[in-house]
């Protein structure tokens, strides 16, 4: 099934659900009716809920089928069930719902203390201080607005029951939440549970938590009703409920001494985090973490809060907030250099975090970020020192807005996280556990199924043990026949699952010539002592490695439709020991569109509570044709190999800005940024001018 | 309404609602499962057939339109020599497919190797930008294409 899609999957005599939603954003659920049924078909809610009516993720719950607080508009309240979809469909209409309105949460510069549901400071020096005495204060905000995936494979589970066993085939990122979740919902014992994950596409950790949710709702209606239950999100539907990432609002005020040096920054963030988002505690460590950028500074102060407002969930999505940070610091000093007049490179590598100086969390660097040779690769291969200049010039020269050619080129620089050893959760931790058998074949149990992870792995042990590949298998497609484990995330599969097998071969490496076969090695993740990071204080260094990366962009503007053209996307990257340089290479180059795409083309609109696509019926993702050849460069070393899901994510959208800026001479504020806006920056630029 | 069309080199009649999606037939009634059900708006290329030798998107196509015409979908193309000229050089290219955008992207391929064993860059380009997936990427694709488009010269003898 692991070969499967879960749409694929048909079950003889499966019945269809579909979830009864609340058409109010915020309120009371005062009374649910279902319609008059025909024989064969259903209607679920929280009160038909045999245990407990919640799914906990790292420390937040979200009810099943909501009892009575209405938290957000297309909130589940129930399931209809029965053997016809339209028939299914046409009875959720008719569903009666009563409810009580109240008056939603706003995401606004002031809150009330009750919509706080995280809260990070950490801080340096006397940050404020220096900010008021200070000649010049350098400040900007940037918006960041909602982000959803666009699964090629909508949203959804199959679930089908017999006597003592319920199977569950769902796409998700993390089979053994899904089978606790269950148990917990219906009263099961785990082990009655077997959750098989089907084939995950892209799933970008945007499947972490949400499809344990849908499994306990579809479940609960097949132990009821005692049919197969399948429930396929109409692409609408997915687009409308599924999770996003979370909009930001990030202030900036930062002082230059005249050395060029930073004085001192600080930063306000605010992140909408949704009715519900469990990832929430991690997204906000991140985000706290990346706000000052990869720059080091004399002092500062990091405030971020993520507010509870009326929106559907959040989720992390690629890079967990840190794409979103690094754009707004990246954008913050972009227009501080252009308005001072100083040469990027130079200034970027005074002021970066390297080798020996102190990050904002207090922890030494001890390795060597490569940052004159990141900073080398992209602007040798862009020819970007003498680009800037040239469109500098022009820029000064320009006598009106229009006289062309109008282009600009941005050179940023940043991290991806790798491994997040913050605050950890029942359940979240990673294990591996692997056998050698007699015959010699060595058997790999694990909670995750990643194509190109798993061939990483297989050659790293095929290495280690000495053994013929062929001989190296994956054993687990369930989750009973897999070793329990976290989810499988995007900065976790090499950074942390990748060791794990290493630890476990030289285990079995060192016991199979003084003990028989077979041997099984059992390894838990657990963070090495020199990484020790003290969670509630922010102190410490928080990943198991970075993955730190340059990227150029240069963009040329058409003065009379506003389009741009990328002329050349220049990226490169500290990706440590890379096992497949064509898979590392296309990793980078598939999530670069992605991060385009949220910069220029992923526009969701928020009116009264309820997301509505840009035209109603699809959602825009960059077509290929836009996107340039990719000039990607990594340097390499014999070291561990460190994640590269997100990196682009983090650096492409920050240079694009900063190009397009360098042509308007105005900052990007909000992205995604629209031809309108675009437009009005530049008539502001003129009359200005 | 009843509906023939020949589906994968043999002839078929179907007894349908004419304005039925083309994918909800080939899924649901001959369990051709390698049409996806994706975007359901024919935007996104993972339902695509080919319909008398060129690439439809089989999600906006209503029956109706079938008829007479010859289906092809993923599960016959994939046993040609054609497929094997493609899947061969995605292959070799590292072009990294999710399995769910499979169809749309070996149909455009074929078919613009249909018009060009030679094609160029930008045709392409331009050609996959009906084709919704974030599983890999556009230059891979480029170089995929071409060196499928170099597998079928060397197969067919062309020059």
């Amino acid at each position: 099934m692991n070969d499967m899609f879960f749409t694929d999957i048909e079950m003889s005599g499966q019945y269809y659900g579909v979830l009864v939603r609340s058409s109010i954003q915020r309120g009371h659920l005062v009374d649910i009716k279902a319609p008059e049924m025909p024989d064969g078909y259903f209607m679920y809610t929280a009160t038909d809920i045999p245990g407990e009516n919640r799914l906990t993720a790292a420390g937040t719950t979200i009810p099943i089928f909501t009892p009575y607080e209405i938290q957000y508009y297309g909130e589940p309240l129930g399931i209809l069930v029965g053997p016809d979809l339209q028939t299914v469909h046409e009875l959720v209409s008719e569903v009666m719902i009563e409810t009580e309105i109240l008056e939603p949460y706003r995401f606004e510069e002031k809150f009330a203390a009750s919509q706080v549901v995280g809260k990070r400071v950490i801080f340096s020096g006397d940050p404020e201080g220096i900010i008021e005495r200070a000649g010049h204060v350098f400040e900007s905000t940037s918006e960041i607005g909602p982000q959803d995936h666009f699964y090629a494979e909508p949203l959804g589970v199959a679930v089908s029951v017999s006597i003592h066993k319920l199977d569950i085939y769902t796409a998700t990122q993390w089979p053994f939440h899904v089978r606790k979740t269950v148990a917990a919902v219906l009263d099961l014992d785990v082990d009655e549970i077997v959750v098989t994950p089907t084939r995950i596409g892209e799933a970008m950790d945007g499947k972490i938590w949400y499809p344990s949710l849908l499994a306990a709702q579809a479940s609960l209606a097949s132990v009821l009703c005692k049919k197969p239950v399948k429930v396929v999100f109409s692409r609408q539907e997915d687009f409308l409920f599924s999770v996003k990432s979370a909009p930001v609002r990030i202030r900036h005020q930062t002082v230059i001494a005249e050395d060029g040096t930073i004085d001192a920054m600080i930063v306000r963030i605010l992140i909408n985090a949704g009715a519900y988002s469990p990832l929430i505690d991690e997204i906000i460590d991140r985000m706290t973490i990346t706000a000052t950028g990869m720059y080091a500074m004399r002092s500062f102060r990091i405030e971020t809060y993520a507010l509870r407002t009326n929106l559907p969930p959040m989720g992390a999505l690629s890079g967990w907030g840190e794409a979103q940070t690094f754009f707004s610091v990246e954008n913050h000093f972009a227009s501080i250099l252009s308005e001072l007049g100083i040469a990027p490179v130079e200034w970027k590598l005074l002021n970066a975090l390297d080798r020996g100086k102190t990050g904002n969390t207090g922890g030494e660097i001890k390795e060597d970020y490569h940052l004159a040779e990141l900073f080398s690769n992209v602007c040798t291969e862009s020819d970007f020192p003498r680009k800037y200049s040239a469109y500098e010039y022009l820029k000064k020269k320009r006598k009106n807005y229009r006289d062309g050619p109008l282009r600009g080129i941005g050179i940023v620089f940043g991290f991806q996280g790798n491994g997040f050893i913050g605050k950890t959760y029942d359940g979240m931790q990673y294990s591996m556990e692997i056998t050698m058998e007699t015959d010699g074949r060595v058997h790999i149990k694990c909670g995750f199924h990643s194509e190109p992870m798993k061939q990483i792995i297989r050659a790293e042990c095929s290495r280690i043990l000495g053994i013929d590949i062929e001989l190296i298998s994956f054993s687990g497609t369930d989750t009973s026949r897999m070793s329990a484990t976290g989810p499988e995330t995007l900065s976790s599969k090499i950074a942390i699952l990748l060791p794990l097998a290493e630890k476990c071969c030289v285990t079995i490496q060192k016991q199979r010539f003084r003990e028989p076969l077979p041997i099984t090695v059992k390894k838990l993740y657990k963070p090495a002592k020199n990484d020790a990071w003290k969670g509630p204080a922010l102190k410490g260094s928080p990943f198991a490695s970075i993955t730190p990366g340059a990227c150029v962009v240069e963009l040329e503007l058409d003065p009379v439709t506003y389009e741009t053209e990328i002329r050349g996307i220049w990226f490169s990257c500290v990706a440590g020991k890379i096992f497949d340089k064509i898979s590392a290479r296309t990793t980078i180059k598939k999530t670069i569109p992605i991060a385009l795409s949220k910069m220029l083309a992923e526009f969701i609109v928020i009116t009264d509570g309820r997301l509505a696509p840009r035209d109603s019926v699809q959602y825009d993702m960059l077509s290929p044709s836009h996107i340039p050849d990719v000039k990607v460069t990594f340097i390499e070393s014999s070291d561990v190999p460190t994640g590269i899901g997100t990196i682009a994510q983090n650096l492409v959208p920050a240079a694009y800005a900063a190009a397009l800026a360098q042509i308007t001479g105005k900052r990007v504020t909000y992205i995604p940024l629209d031809n309108t806006s675009l437009y009005e920056a530049l008539e502001q630029a003129k009359e200005e001018s | 309404m009843i509906i023939p069309f020949e589906l994968n080199g043999d002839k078929v009649f179907i007894d349908s609602n004419p304005g039925e999606r083309l994918v909800h037939i080939l899924r649901r009634r001959f369990n051709l499962l390698s049409a996806k059900e994706g975007c359901l708006s024919g935007r996104c290329g993972s339902c695509m057939v080919l319909m008398n030798d060129s690439p439809v998107p089989s999600c906006i196509m209503p029956i109706f339109q079938v008829r007479n015409t010859s289906i092809t979908t993923l599960e016959s193309f994939c046993k040609t020599d054609d497929y094997q000229d493609i899947i061969n050089a995605f292959e070799g290219a590292g072009v990294n497919m999710c399995g769910f955008c499979n169809a749309g992207k070996i149909f455009i391929a074929h078919t613009i190797l249909l018009a060009n064993l030679r094609p160029l860059k930008e045709e392409i380009r331009e050609m996959f930008s009906g084709n919704m997936c974030r599983c890999t990427n556009i230059e891979d694709l480029i170089t995929g294409v071409k060196n499928a488009g170099a597998n079928r010269r060397k197969r067919q003898n062309v020059k």
